[in-house]
């Protein structure tokens, strides 16, 4: 199945829910505009999205239950400013492979993920700055439960004559289990001298001081917990401006919290 | 009613004994100067007593109210009416400064506080603390500066109005301006809500405003010296040298560790 989505300026809702392939183009030009694609059900999905002249933030919500394929290209034209989220608390298998290319000059991407892991998730994220005045901004954020199992490889890749770009990244993944069961591997390839990049890569339990404050102020263990948990996921609502599904989705992050991250 | 009752506390932390036999009673708005020079065990003692996991104690007893304050976890401690305005304390990040609050009100009452009155109580703080309006949707001590920090920490015992309240150089980061509000909030607390105070500062200017009931002075883990108002204000004027002469002692000295030079640089070792 082919589909083509052309974004009106404002905000746009999209819903996937299919058993076969789907193949998804997203196409915004000259507008400021948002969008947030909900993954009720599906199988593989090919992303591929165009942005030029604009504002563009869009939250991809991964719902589904199932094993899922997400493949995704972003291109980045002239003058773009591009927010994208990917977000999922699934208890099925994902794959996650997603590159991005700036490939005029002066655009923005800002890309981060939130996942709450209680399966297999294996993530490849790229971005590639080809062209002068381009940047990036990467963070990913991974709760992974005891029974989780968790890979990402992020990569800031920057092209040769790609002057002024820069490109950071940071990766944190917070473990209830074994941290030997999550990986990060952040990359960051540099064929130019003038740019700013950065990495920072974390794999570990709770920190022992911020329980300790938290609890000092007569949070329980597991309230302290819960509250450090949340707030390491619900930021990544905050890239959708609608305010009624900001809270939908804070629920939802709560509830899989409280259900999955048992001490 | 609040009396915390502190005897004969030994604690170590890592193996090493800081305290060494601490013998010490806080009652309601009585307020407490604790001093002494740095590496003593001043700060050991508030973490002590909060029950900091690292801190252990080997021998003695903490009571609050006749309960038993050892037997009790972090939290539970903090239910009862203790409090501690730390040093450092930690940054978190997704957890705005409201919600924060909002959980610790709730954790400690049955019904949880109506939205309205906590927003009124919580901007009302702000306010008389002379705080940033937007510091109530920012992330708990993320990006905060020394001053804001400190402040946020008086905001914190001002909303969970705690029976005692123990203060960790709660004045350092603070300019005089800052100084002086903090410390007309804690006089109306003590004031108006009998809270007592256990308070650690170097700072003469925030012992004058705050006026200590009692104060203490900590040598290599033992209270060496005991007095009032007067006590502060000897030390500030004269230091402590006076009393290491009078009581024959002498301070324990902090130790750095020793970084030794390689002499080369590895790296063009390498390269040759």
């Amino acid at each position: 199945m082919e589909e083509t989505l052309v974004l009106k300026p404002g905000f746009n809702t999209y819903t996937i829910d299919t058993k076969e392939d789907l193949k998804l183009s997203i196409v915004g030009h000259a507008m400021d505009s948002s969008l947030y694609v909900l993954i009720k059900s599906a199988k593989k999905i090919n992303l591929h999205t165009l942005f030029s002249d604009g504002n563009y933030h869009i939250l991809y919500w991964n719902d589904c239950d199932f094993n899922v394929v997400i493949n995704e290209a972003n291109e980045l034209k002239e003058n773009s400013v591009v927010k994208v989220a990917f977000g999922q608390l699934s208890m099925g298998n994902v794959i996650y492979d997603s590159k991005s290319v700036l490939e005029c000059p002066n655009s923005t991407l800002h890309l981060k993920t939130a996942t709450l892991n209680n399966n297999d998730k294996s993530y490849r994220i790229e971005c590639i700055n080809s062209n002068v005045n381009t940047h990036v901004e990467m963070e990913n954020h991974c709760i992974n439960t005891e029974k989780g199992v968790f890979a990402l490889e992020a990569i800031g890749n920057i092209i040769k004559g790609s002057k002024g770009a820069t490109n950071f990244q940071t990766s944190r993944c917070l473990t209830f289990g074994d941290i030997k069961k999550a990986n990060i591997s952040p990359l960051l390839l540099i064929d130019e001298n003038d740019l700013q990049a950065s990495h920072a890569a974390s794999v570990g339990q709770i920190d022992e001081n911020q329980m300790y404050y938290l609890q000092s102020r007569g949070l329980t263990y597991k309230e302290a917990t819960n509250l450090i948990t949340i707030g390491y996921l619900t930021p990544i609502v905050d890239f959708i401006d609608d305010e009624q599904l900001k809270e939908l989705l804070k629920t939802k992050i709560e509830d899989k919290v409280n259900a999955l991250c048992l001490i | 009613m609040g009396t915390l009752d502190i005897r004969n506390l030994y604690v170590e932390i890592e193996g090493r004994e800081i305290l060494k036999g601490i013998d010490l009673t806080i009652k309601d708005k009585e307020i407490h100067a604790l001093m002494g020079p740095n590496g003593n065990g001043k700060s050991t003692l508030l973490a002590a007593i909060m029950g900091h996991p690292k801190y252990v104690v080997t021998n003695g007893t903490i009571t609050f109210d006749g309960q038993d304050v050892l037997s009790m976890s972090v939290d539970e401690r903090s239910k009862a009416g203790l409090f501690l305005a730390m040093q450092y304390p930690a940054e978190i990040t997704g957890v705005t400064n409201s919600d924060f609050l909002r959980a610790c009100l709730n954790a400690r009452s049955e019904e949880p506080i109506p939205l309205f009155q906590f927003i009124k109580e919580m901007e009302s703080n702000i306010k008389k603390l002379n705080m940033k309006k937007d510091l109530a949707h920012r992330f708990l001590n993320e990006g905060f500066s020394g001053g804001e920090r400190k402040r946020n920490e008086i905001l914190q015992m001002r909303m969970l109005k705690p029976s005692i309240a123990m203060l960790d150089e709660i004045d350092s980061g603070l300019d005089v301006d800052a100084i002086k509000v903090v410390s007309a909030g804690l006089d109306e607390m003590v004031k108006e809500s009998n809270m007592g105070l256990l308070v650690v500062s170097h700072y003469k200017r925030f012992y004058q405003l705050i006026k200590p009931t009692h104060a203490h002075v900590i040598v290599d883990g033992k209270i060496v010296a005991q007095g009032d108002y007067e006590l502060v204000n000897k030390i500030d004027g004269e230091g402590y040298d006076w009393l290491y002469k009078e009581l024959k002692i002498k301070p324990k000295t902090e130790t750095r560790p020793i970084v030794y030079s390689l002499g080369s640089c590895a790296v063009n070792k390498g390269v040759k």
